[in-house]
């Protein structure tokens, strides 16, 4: 709590024949955070020698969960070896190149039978067979389209009486077929071209030989054939597919794992003889980690610790209790903090769910929100930090939802429920208004009506309460910063840059509150007040003086908790009240089950509203109004070699 | 409260509602360079939200300025 884990900057030196058996270890510890060695005085380290041999694999491994489109997110885990690998995956690849090759032979031969079978069937249309239009000696034939008038008959007539003409309709057009003597050819064909003849292809045919209904017969039966193959093929590779994902899984994590490992020596320095590492492990890993290489090397690494420098980036892990612990997502949102100063996460702990309950503040709304962020939860295991975080939030605003007697926007009751309630011992406070009795829920504050006079002007209670709530807050981080600036810079600048705005507020309010106060001097107040911005200026320079005005921004900022909380229960009312209310008073069947439907949808988006504007703004008044008073942050996530994607330290 | 009462109305509104205007226009063009910054590297959202929220203290002012002039009317 309050400082992040402590962390051990060490060494390790050995000879490079230990280098493996050092690695292995290393990534089965998950415990050293390597911080990579920049090429100086020491060279950078090579990878193991079988780095090559398992990067090749791993591309293989890769391409064939590609072809064969293994994706499951969880798999058996199965003990593998390269060697295993490499067997299985030639296995694997024969299997598939064997199907798809087939394949391909399928899908290149079914264009061909396609024609074959268009041209069979123009044939067809004419009652022509295959090898019936050539080996004549003294006939030519035209098959083709065109569409031939009366008139080409007259001029064909004019060139020859020698001719037969068949037509037939084919996909909308005219096929033609014409046969006439051998001499009259040219003329004819000239003709032909004359009416836009596009001629058939037909030595295509030649292989086909007898009745044109036999071929089309036969071929078909060769599509059929062909179709049944494509389909025994499709569930051998289905079959594939279903055996070989879990192997492919199993053995790219294992590929994976090994060639970041045999990579590793990358992030090292080493000599012809040695390599050294360097890195940080959490201290109280130290002697466990030591213990361990040692056993796996049988003490031929050195390793030594070596004390922390001012200068080092220390990896980060946070360190909070239970409860405080989803709100480090925040911190990590923002940026993590130094190593050597205060991790906020327990003070935002504190403040985040009383700023969003503040805003939310209502019981039904808070036990809706509950609901659903434990729903989200069972959902998404993985955005669990936030989910509880927010859960914490939820109980906030069903307590702040007490406070202000607000029950799904409703402040009061009728005076039969309200009655009946009282009976029951609830402490309901009666209202008499225009003769008619209602009752409103116990409060304290009422968020829609409660007002306070502050110097002279009627304000809502509640931003008068959120702007005492801001000056606490923004004084709790003045005062984290004085001990920050303390740790680092010593006393003298901690009061100079920090205790200053403090004692500057304090005049600033003894200022305003004027004669109420009874001081012993009259000087007192402006003594103070010039007297702490002469320390900011002497502590922040000038930055410090452009800053006073930012001072009174940061305070009003806090208006906003009160403000979105007016809207929320705003909205609310607007819903039960303007919207719902006269619609169930109305008595009409028709009317309640709309107004109950406008009562699940307005709820429905005012909690939306509210919980992303209520999440929002609270990060915000923590980021920049909180933040800004103490925290630098800049700090490096630790994350030790051998610590997969997600995977928690 | 009399004939004056919308006149105070419309001051209050336009207080507000300007001043949230001006805000969103500001934070229109943070907004679209930290998302674009957040495109180059994620970790910046964090950074990116609060200089994108920076302007939004104008409402906040516009809303002391409404409160003040509604309190005015009372007074």
């Amino acid at each position: 709590m309050l400082k992040p884990e402590s962390m051990s900057k060490i060494f390790l030196v050995g000879p490079k024949t230990k280098l493996p058996a050092v690695v292995a270890k290393l990534h089965e510890l998950k415990v050293l955070h390597v911080v990579d060695h920049i090429k100086g005085e020491l060279d950078i380290g090579e990878p193991l020698a079988i780095a090559e041999k398992l990067s090749a694999l791993l591309v293989e491994v890769r391409t064939y969960k590609s072809h064969l489109e293994a994706k499951a997110k969880k798999f058996r885990k199965e003990p593998l070896n390269s060697g295993q690998i490499e067997a299985r995956l030639s296995e694997i690849s024969k299997e598939y190149r064997e199907i798809t090759e087939k394949q391909k032979a399928i899908e290149q031969e079914l264009p061909g039978i396609g024609e074959d079978l268009r041209l069979l069937g123009i044939l067809n249309s004419l009652h022509l067979d295959p090898d019936s239009l050539s080996g004549f000696r003294t006939i030519t034939s035209f098959v083709g389209f065109f569409k031939p008038d009366q008139k080409f008959r007259q001029r064909l007539d004019a060139i020859t009486k020698k001719y037969t003409i068949h037509t037939a309709p084919f996909e909308a057009r005219e096929a033609v077929s014409l046969f006439v003597e051998k001499e009259k050819t040219e003329e004819v064909f000239r003709l032909l071209k004359g009416y836009g003849f596009s001629e058939l292809n037909l030595q295509k045919l030649s292989g086909f030989k007898g009745d044109v209904k036999d071929s089309i017969k036969k071929l078909n039966g060769r599509i059929e054939k062909l179709a049944e193959a494509n389909e025994n093929l499709s569930r051998k590779l289905e079959k594939l597919k279903s055996a070989s994902a879990n192997f492919l899984l199993n053995a790219e994590e294992f590929l994976a794992t090994e060639s970041e490992k045999a990579m590793a020596p990358l992030r090292f320095a080493q000599t012809k003889q040695a390599f050294v590492i360097k890195g940080w492990v959490p201290k109280k890993k130290l002697h466990m980690t030591v213990e361990e290489i040692e056993a796996s090397t049988g003490s031929k690494v050195y390793i030594a610790e070596q004390e922390i420098g001012h200068n080092d980036k220390v990896p980060i892990i946070l360190k909070n209790p239970v409860l405080a612990k989803p709100f480090e997502f925040f911190i990590d949102l923002y940026t993590l903090p130094d190593y050597r100063e205060i991790d906020p996460t327990f003070f935002v702990f504190l403040w985040f769910p009383i700023f969003f309950g503040y805003m939310l503040g209502d019981v039904g709304y808070g036990i809706v929100c509950l609901l659903l962020f434990y729903y989200v939860k069972k959902k998404m295991p993985s955005g669990k930090a936030l989910i509880n975080a927010m859960m914490i939030c939820s109980v906030s605003t069903i307590f702040f939802g007490f406070l202000f007697g607000e029950y799904m926007g409703y402040e009061g009751t009728t005076a039969a429920i309200g009655n009946a309630l009282h009976s029951i011992g609830i402490p309901m406070q009666k209202v008499v208004a225009e003769g008619s009795v209602s009752y409103l829920f116990p409060h304290i504050i009422s968020r829609v009506h409660g007002e306070m006079m502050v110097a002279g002007y009627t304000l809502p209670s509640v931003i008068v309460i959120a702007a005492i709530l801001g000056i606490i807050h923004l004084n709790f981080g003045f005062v984290l910063g004085f001990f920050n600036v303390l740790k680092h810079h010593g006393l003298k600048d901690a009061i100079l840059e920090k205790f200053s705005w403090i004692m500057l507020e304090i005049s600033v309010a003894l200022l305003v509150l004027g004669s109420k106060v009874h001081l012993p001097s009259k000087y007192i107040a402006p003594g103070l007040a010039v007297l702490s911005l002469l320390m900011i200026v002497a502590g922040e320079g000038v930055k410090g003086a452009v800053e006073l005005p930012g001072l009174v921004g940061n305070i009003f900022s806090y208006f906003r908790l009160g403000a979105i909380g007016i809207a929320s229960v705003g909205l609310a009312v607007i819903v039960n009240e303007q919207l719902a209310g006269p619609m169930f008073a109305s008595g009409n069947i028709i009317l309640i089950l709309v107004a109950m439907v406008i009562m699940v949808l307005g709820h429905a988006i005012n909690i939306g509203i509210g919980i992303l504007g209520g999440a929002l703004q609270t990060l915000r008044l923590h980021y920049v109004e909180f933040f800004s008073k103490f925290y630098t942050g800049g700090g490096k996530k630790y994350s030790p070699f051998g610590l997969k994607e997600g995977e928690e330290a | 409260m009399a004939e004056g009462a919308w006149l105070i109305g419309m001051a209050a509104a336009l207080a507000f509602s300007v001043s949230a205007a001006c805000a969103a226009y500001a934070e229109k063009f943070i907004g679209t360079a930290a998302i674009g910054a957040m495109a180059e590297k994620e970790e910046l959202f964090g950074k990116g939200l609060v200089l994108t929220v920076i302007p939004e203290t104008i409402v906040i002012f516009g809303l002391v300025v409404a409160i003040l002039i509604i309190g005015l009317a009372a007074a």
